[in-house]
This record gives structure tokens, sequence and C-alpha cells, in this order.
């Protein structure tokens, strides 16, 4: 109880700190803080959710949408949707699951779960080059554009879609609650997670699918933020919330906390300079990134 | 009661058998015979032909919620991507309380919070006992629970398995440690190649030990106890 109120104190105080830092006026507060507090707290949530569900699906410390090229995937395929004329969404979403779909299939090729994640990695280098690429040949974008889609760029958006991204992400804690069990026992390897009464290849096509789908959706309308989905699942551990509702609950509060603290950094802090969020997420997760990478492969003694 | 007809599935071929409640079976083979094979169908964790009925219906026909908990299987080994402590590891794998209860059975109640993968496989095993423990399931199916496990731990293994098989539960033993089954079973089964050769009781199980590894064995049962070596090659 002690550990869930300091968590939301700490959401709360950067909250806070981000509607009212350098006391802007109360039309400011209200039309752009506000939203964009709500959705950067909604993405965050949303990538941390679905990096903690592909870690454990994927028995992969290291996996997550961002680094297995499923969000590049969703970039491009945006990208794609908008030179065609049609909407972002769809395009993202149809390309990531397609990427996803891909990935499941490597699986079954390499076998390892090591494999497939080199094997997304190759797969988000190759993504990355053709949205360059993309742009390049848009004429009505320039490369600054992409740079700026690729390394995660939140504006302020409107009220009525910070409220549905709020709605987006509550819809997908409740998933994530009601699937807390085949997430738990997904990652004790197939035999183990059949043995406690979860078909493990059904459930992790499912959970992987499902998990996708909003991520899809931010990267449409931010373009790709990477680290929070390594970082916060691995923090939330870390605390000694492993299982369950704790495990979720937590990786839902802290990813958005840390998005939003990135945001605060980005664009507050460094004003008038306006990075994109996605930059202060890597410079905060690429090092426990390593840390990670260097833990899980054999360095922990 | 469990019976199986014309099982296959790899290398297993038209096996038939059944288990009676309160039996407790060992198989027994070269590497590579099915014996674990044999054990993840029985389980109902690959997709065999023919028949597995338990308790007169077929197993696969059980949705899988229930089916684990008439069937449950100790692995030869997991591994653990991410830190899970004992205590989770059986709440996870299980879903029922009592975990302190079945840790105490196995004297082990003071690894509750270690996590699993910084175990000794000795303990990793004890555990994985504590989680059948918990579940009491009417089959179970042990892959080398002997393998890691020091001599002071036989005895409870060997324990665990008689106890259950008291309470009308069925086991089934794989493990290459004949004189360890020997002791606490009451049929063996001889698997070569993916066939059976013989199932019966202790009598059977020795006339048939050279031709199941096909080479000439020394084979001595003193007090009651089972005592194998390769036979030197006779000059």
């Amino acid at each position: 109880m002690l550990k869930v109120a300091s968590a939301l104190l700490i959401v709360l105080a950067l909250s806070f700190l981000f509607l009212f830092y350098g006391s802007p006026g109360r039309e400011v507060v209200l039309s752009v803080r506000l939203p964009e507090l709500l959705s950067t707290f909604a993405v965050g949530s949303i990538l941390s959710l679905s990096g903690a569900v592909y870690q454990n699906a994927l028995r992969n410390p290291l996996a997550e949408p961002y680094t297995l090229g499923v969000a590049s995937a969703s970039a491009l395929g945006a990208v794609v949707s908008v030179a065609l004329g049609f909407r972002p969404e769809g395009g993202a979403l149809l390309f990531s699951i397609l990427s996803l779909l891909l990935l499941l299939f490597a699986g079954r090729v390499f076998r390892s779960s090591f494999s497939i994640l080199l094997f997304g990695v190759g797969l988000n280098a190759l993504f990355s080059a053709l949205i360059l690429f993309a742009y390049a040949l848009l004429p009505s974008y320039t490369l600054t554009d992409a740079l700026y889609f690729t390394l995660g760029f939140i504006t302020p958006p409107s009220l009525k879609l910070a409220l549905f991204l709020c709605s987006i992400s509550l819809i997908w804690l409740f998933i994530a609650f009601i699937v807390r069990r085949p997430v738990e026992l997904l990652p004790l390897g197939s035999e183990m997670a059949y043995f406690s009464g979860v078909n493990s290849e059904k459930a992790t096509v499912s959970l992987l699918l499902t998990f996708t789908v909003p991520v899809a959706l931010t990267v449409s309308l931010f373009g790709i933020i990477g680290f929070v989905g390594i970082v916060i699942p691995h923090a939330v551990r870390f605390l000694g919330y492993r299982l369950g509702s704790g495990f979720i609950l937590f990786t839902f509060l802290l990813g958005g906390g840390l998005l939003v603290l990135s945001q605060l950094i980005a664009r507050q802090f460094l004003y008038p300079t306006l990075l994109p969020a996605g930059v202060i997420t890597a410079l905060l997760g690429a090092p426990a990134f390593i840390y990670l990478l260097w833990r899980y492969s054999g360095g922990r003694g | 009661m469990v019976e199986v007809r014309e099982l296959s599935y790899g290398i297993l071929k038209g096996l038939s058998f059944k288990v009676r409640e309160g039996e407790v079976i060992g198989v027994i083979g070269k590497n590579g015979s099915g014996k674990s094979t044999l054990l993840k169908c029985l389980g109902g964790y690959y997709r065999y032909e023919g028949e597995v009925l338990l308790r007169g219906r077929e197993l696969s026909t059980y949705p899988l919620r229930e089916r684990v908990r008439l069937v449950n299987y100790l692995p030869q080994s997991i591994h653990l991507p991410f830190d899970y402590t004992v205590r989770e590891l059986l709440y996870a794998t299980t879903g029922v309380s009592g975990v302190e209860e079945a840790l105490k059975k196995f004297k082990i109640e003071e690894l509750s919070e270690r996590l699993f993968e910084s175990l000794s496989g000795g303990e990793k095993v004890k555990v994985l006992l504590s989680r059948l423990y918990l579940l009491k399931p009417s089959l179970l199916l042990l892959d080398e629970p002997s393998a890691f496990l020091d001599l002071s731990v036989m005895v409870e293994l060997a324990s665990f398995v008689r106890e259950a098989a008291e309470r009308g539960r069925s086991v089934i033993v794989v493990s290459h440690d004949i004189p360890f089954l020997y002791s606490i079973c009451d049929r063996f089964l001889g698997l070569k190649g993916g066939e059976p050769l013989f199932f019966g009781g202790k009598e059977e199980l020795l006339e048939s030990l050279e031709l199941l590894f096909d080479c000439p064995l020394e084979v001595k049962v003193i007090n009651g106890e089972l005592f194998i070596k390769p036979a030197k090659e006779a000059k």
C-alpha cells in the first residue's frame, strides 16, 4: 500500500510540475498543458504495458515493440498511409500487425528468443531506413519531420484527443488485469504454462496482437518512443511487483510517469529548444538497456 | 484409473497399458526411447494419436484448467528469464494458497523468498515437488525427479511418491535410476525405440533389463534392494 501511495504521489507531483512549470496562464494550463499531460501519460502507460506483455510473452527481457521493429513498422505504415491519402492509423495498425506476424514466423524458424530479438533489431533498422526514404520522396515533408517522427515528438493535442487516449489506456489497463494470469505464466515456458492451465501458443499470439493495437495508435499520432516499454517493467519487478495486479498497476503508473517526466524535460526544462520526448527516454533508457543486457546475459554471477 | 490405448506420437508407436489408482509405474529405457515424450503425451501437452482415458473420459476432452487439475507434471528442468521468488512461482503456477505448508513438507520453508533461478538443482526439484503437493492431481507425472537430488532428499522423494499412491493417486516416474524405481514402483514399463518391451512387476523387470539396454548386466537383489552394474566381458 505504501508503495502504491508513493507511486501515485510521484505521478501527481510530476503532473503538478508539468501543468504549472514556469507559471503559465490559466488558459495555457487548461487548453495546452492539460491535454498534453493526459495524452503523454496515456501514451507512456500504453507503451509500458505493451512492453511488459512483449517481454513476458516472448520470454525476453529486452523485448518491446520498439526493439523488435513493430513500432517502426507502425511508423512506416503511417507514412505510407498518409502518402497514399489515407489517415495514418490504418496503415500503422496494418504494418505493425504484419511485422508482428513476421516476427512470430521467425520465432518458429529460429526458436531462440535471442535470435528473435536480433531479427527484430534487423527489421527495426530496415523500417527506419524506409521511413527516411519515404520522407525524402514526399514533397511536402522534410527530413527534419522524419527525424522528429522517428524519435517520438509529442505535440499538445486537443482535449478531445487527449481524453480519447486516456480511455484507450484505461481500456488496455483493464484488459491487462483480465489477462494477468497468462502474462505471469508465459515466462515460465510453454510446458510449465500448459501445466498451469494456459495454452501458451494461443496466449502468446493473442496477447501480442492485442497489445500491439494501442502501440500502433500512439505511433501514428506521435511517432516512435522507445525504451519506456523495456525499462519500466524491469523497474516494477525490481520494486518487488512481479505478479498479477501489482505488476500491471505499477507498470501502468510508472510508464505514464516516466513519459511525463521525459516530456517535461524535453519541452519545458530546455525551453526554447523543443526536443522529441523519445530523445529523453532514450537517454534514460539506453544505459538501463545495456545494464539489462549485461545482467541477463550471464553477468549477474 | 488411467487407460492408454494405441498411443502414438513421434517415436512412440501404439502404446497400450492401464494404470490403477494408487499404483506407481516406473518407465525405463535408453536415452531417446520416448520416456519423456510419453509423459508429455499423458499430460496432454502433445497432441497424440490414440486414446488416454482418465476416469473413463478422453483426456483431451477435459477443458485445460480441469485437465491440469487431474494430471500434472514435474519437468526435468525449467529456466525462468525473469526473477520469480519461490513463493511467487508456486502461487502463479498453482493459484492455490497453502504454499507455506507445502514448503514445510519438503523442509524448504526458508527458500520461500529466494529467487527460483538462484536455487541449486536439488532445491528446484523440491520446489517443483511442493507444487505437485499443492495441486494434488490424481495422476502425477515425474520426469527424472531424482536426477539432481542428494541422498538425503531421495528418501523424501520416495515417501512423497508412496504417500501419493496411498491416497489413491497414480504416479508415473521416468528415471535412469533403476534401483530407485525398483524400490518405489509397483510395475514397470520398459520402452525400446518407442515401443513397449515389457509391462509388468519386478520379476519381469529383472528378466528384461539386458534386452532393454542391449548390454550384459550384473543384477543382484539383496534384502529387497536392487544392485546393477554392467557386467565385465566374459574372457
